[in-house]
């Protein structure tokens, strides 16, 4: 009853209109921001912190929190409709988004994507509300040894996205990651593969890759093939219906699961909660040979699971004070400005603001469907645009995106020579996707590799003998079977299935 | 080319990473003695790139093998050819590559601006859009907007380009009241 009171209250907070009018702008920034690709909605955060001092914490709180919201669902908007992700987070939604655009049914496809991003975020702010306390206990048993393990079941989870080709997929995957370890490495201070140029020792920034390798690409295949982009009349172009809602529903519960065990961990973040649930989702779905092609499963589970990381990831940061992402940093910024210190005392000395921060995030997932699809039908009516017009500006904006990142021309330079090497991956058939993904976790695994290292004194079994980490890493290794399984069948039972096929 | 050959030609790309991977520990770190500084039984900044490097080499050398094995194998001559699939103007593609490669050092020259300005009249041509009508308005109208967005609202600092280029950048911006 307490809590229900409590609830109430939050809600009360939450609802007064300045508190309501600010959540709503937040929520339409982040979805924008989030949809250009390189302005995240972490810069947009970052760049909405100092709006927020004069501001009451709740009205700030509400404020970052929408942007938050709508930013992590915001990337997926150029993921579907032009196969540039917005974030890193939306780089799945690129999988099986893009190709439902390309077959007419963007419209569909951003539908699916907002309703699933609404129900694994909802998810995730109610589990904020009613179980923020046990799981935050959970979370704080989490060290760096467990940390590596987590971005490691992300990065082999690209075994499961791996079609036909896991050698080539891995091969892709390590490069991905050797590029990753361009500059001055995280532990010791030295600069590596910098070739004696200062503009290398900042390292490769991962969006300026993620833009060069998607956009360009694409972009010059719009040129040459003209395809078109529009919303089709017909069956594949008309909207979702409950019947397609249904159909899919396994996929957002497994996405919601996973992305809310994820995005507890700090440091894991939407990213690896959805690759992991793409990951699984091919397995688990059914339909795993036809995912690449535009299957609403596959856009469907990595959707609901990074939205569902938002709120499980303001568990630890407000029942253990520790921000688990660039975010929800900021977020803890704004409240130490504020003189809020969250922590255990949090919720005993202004348990009203931590209930009005919970309402606010639940109302702002709810609003993200309003907003959502506000702004997801202002970016659809740009497919109507001739493609030759489209790709420029889709071209200039990539040059400003990855300028953009740290003002530094050196980024324009190697988004260009990645929208290069993409095109012709792209035309060759190399897997991109890997590669991305080992860019973006690539130097988050070495970081916590080596911090465990100096932590438990040089000792290389250590992810093996804390319990948490050495499951995680076994889960993983059952991953690696479970995705493999279906080459590995055909080789264990080799002359049996040869004969009964009809070889003699 | 004979059949046999041109299979032998995919070998290429993985023995060009295998090669890389044995090359680049070279150029791993500026100064070697560097390394020489990390305590003992410590990873140290060379252990995290050896690893991926080796894993690269282990991943390139089986794709290199496969594609050798697959060329060793194949019929010297091959059989009915498969229906040719829709032409691809490669010429197209790389002109429009080249456009993006121009575009970016055009930028440093030119400013943002006008670079801009240039690029998308050029890139609307090469996709096919030729009337004036259209492409004048949509570069120049498509530019102002870029400027207003990127330079006013968001204070990016964009290239300004050099000489002459810079001091008309400035009137521009002048002219547009965003300087």
């Amino acid at each position: 009853m307490e809590v229900f009171d409590l609830i109430v209250t939050g809600f009360a907070g939450a609802l007064q209109p300045f508190n309501f009018m600010v959540l709503v702008i937040g929520l339409l920034v982040g979805v924008i921001a989030g949809a250009l690709p390189g302005i995240s909605f972490v810069n947009a955060m970052a760049m909405a912190l100092p709006f927020t001092y004069l501001m009451q914490p709740i009205s700030a709180m509400a404020f970052l929190g929408g942007i938050y919201a709508g930013g992590v669902f915001g990337g997926s908007i150029s993921s579907i409709l032009i196969n540039i992700p917005g974030t890193p987070a939306s780089l799945p939604s690129c999988w099986d988004g893009y190709p439902l655009t390309r077959k007419g049914q963007s419209r569909r496809a951003l539908q699916i994507a907002i309703v699933a991003s609404a129900t694994g975020g909802l998810f995730s702010a109610l589990l904020l509300t009613f179980a923020a306390p046990p799981f935050a206990r959970f979370a704080l048993r989490f060290d760096q040894p467990e940390f590596f393990a987590a971005t490691v079941l992300g990065l082999l989870s690209v075994i499961a996205i791996a079609k036909d080709a896991p050698v080539i997929s891995m091969l892709s995957l390590f490069i991905g990651m050797l590029i990753g370890t361009i500059g001055v490495d995280p532990m010791y201070g030295m600069p590596r593969f910098t070739f004696g140029t200062d503009a290398m020792q900042s390292g490769i920034n991962f969006t300026v890759v993620m833009i060069g390798l998607f956009a360009i690409g694409e972009v010059v295949d719009l040129i040459v093939e003209k395809p078109d982009l529009s919303v089709r009349k017909g069956p594949g172009g008309q909207s979702l219906s409950g019947r397609d809602v249904w159909a899919i529903k396994g996929s957002i519960a497994r996405g919601t699961g996973i992305g809310s065990m994820i995005g507890m961990i700090p440091g894991a973040g939407a990213t690896v909660g959805a690759v992991i649930a793409y990951g699984v989702e091919k397995q688990a779905s059914g339909r795993g040979r036809e995912f690449g092609t535009g299957v609403p499963q596959g856009l469907a589970a990595p959707e609901s699971a990074k939205n569902a990381t938002t709120g499980a990831a303001l568990i630890p940061l407000l029942t253990l004070g520790i921000p688990g992402s660039a975010a929800t940093a900021i977020m803890l910024a704004a409240m130490m400005l504020h003189g809020v210190n969250p922590g255990p005392l949090l919720f005993t000395t202004d348990v009203t603001t931590v209930y009005t921060i919970f309402a606010a995030m639940i109302l702002a997932n709810l609003l993200m469907i309003v907003a959502a699809v506000f702004v997801a039908r202002g970016f659809s009516t740009l497919m109507r645009t001739p493609p030759a017009i489209l790709g420029a500006f889709i071209i200039v904006l990539s040059v400003i995106g990855a300028f953009g990142v740290r003002n530094n021309f050196f980024d324009v330079w190697v988004c260009l020579a990645f929208g290069v090497l993409g095109y012709v991956m792209k035309r060759t058939g190399f897997p991109s996707a890997p590669m991305v993904l080992g860019v973006i976790l690539g130097p988050l695994a070495e970081r916590y590799f080596l911090t465990s290292l100096a932590t438990y004194e040089n000792n290389y079994l250590i992810f093996f003998q804390r319990p948490i980490s050495a499951t995680i890493l076994g889960l993983a290794g059952l991953f690696i079977l479970w995705s493999l399984w279906p080459l590995i069948q055909p080789l264990l039972s080799g002359p049996q299935r040869k004969s009964r096929k009809g070889f003699p | 080319m004979p059949r046999r050959a041109k299979l032998l030609l995919k070998a290429v790309p993985p023995a060009l990473i295998l090669i890389a991977a044995f090359v680049l520990p070279r150029f791993m770190l500026q100064n070697q003695n560097m390394a020489a500084m990390i305590g003992e039984g410590e990873a140290g900044p060379t252990f995290w790139p050896n690893v991926m490097l080796t894993l690269v080499a282990i991943c390139a050398a089986f794709w290199l093998v496969r594609e050798v094995w697959t060329a060793l194998r194949a019929p010297a001559v091959a059989g009915e050819a498969p229906p040719p699939a829709a032409p691809y103007n490669w010429r197209l593609a790389w002109a429009g590559l080249a456009i993006v490669i121009l575009y970016g050092v055009a930028i440093q020259y030119l400013g943002f601006a006008f670079a801009t300005l240039l690029f998308l009249a050029v890139w609307l041509i090469l996709g096919g859009v030729r009337r004036p009508l259209t492409v004048a308005p949509v570069a120049v109208i498509g530019t102002l907007v870029l400027l207003y967005v990127f330079v006013a609202l968001a204070q990016m600092p964009l290239d300004r380009g050099r000489g002459v280029f810079a001091g008309g950048t400035i009137e521009l911006y002048q002219a547009l009241r965003i300087y």
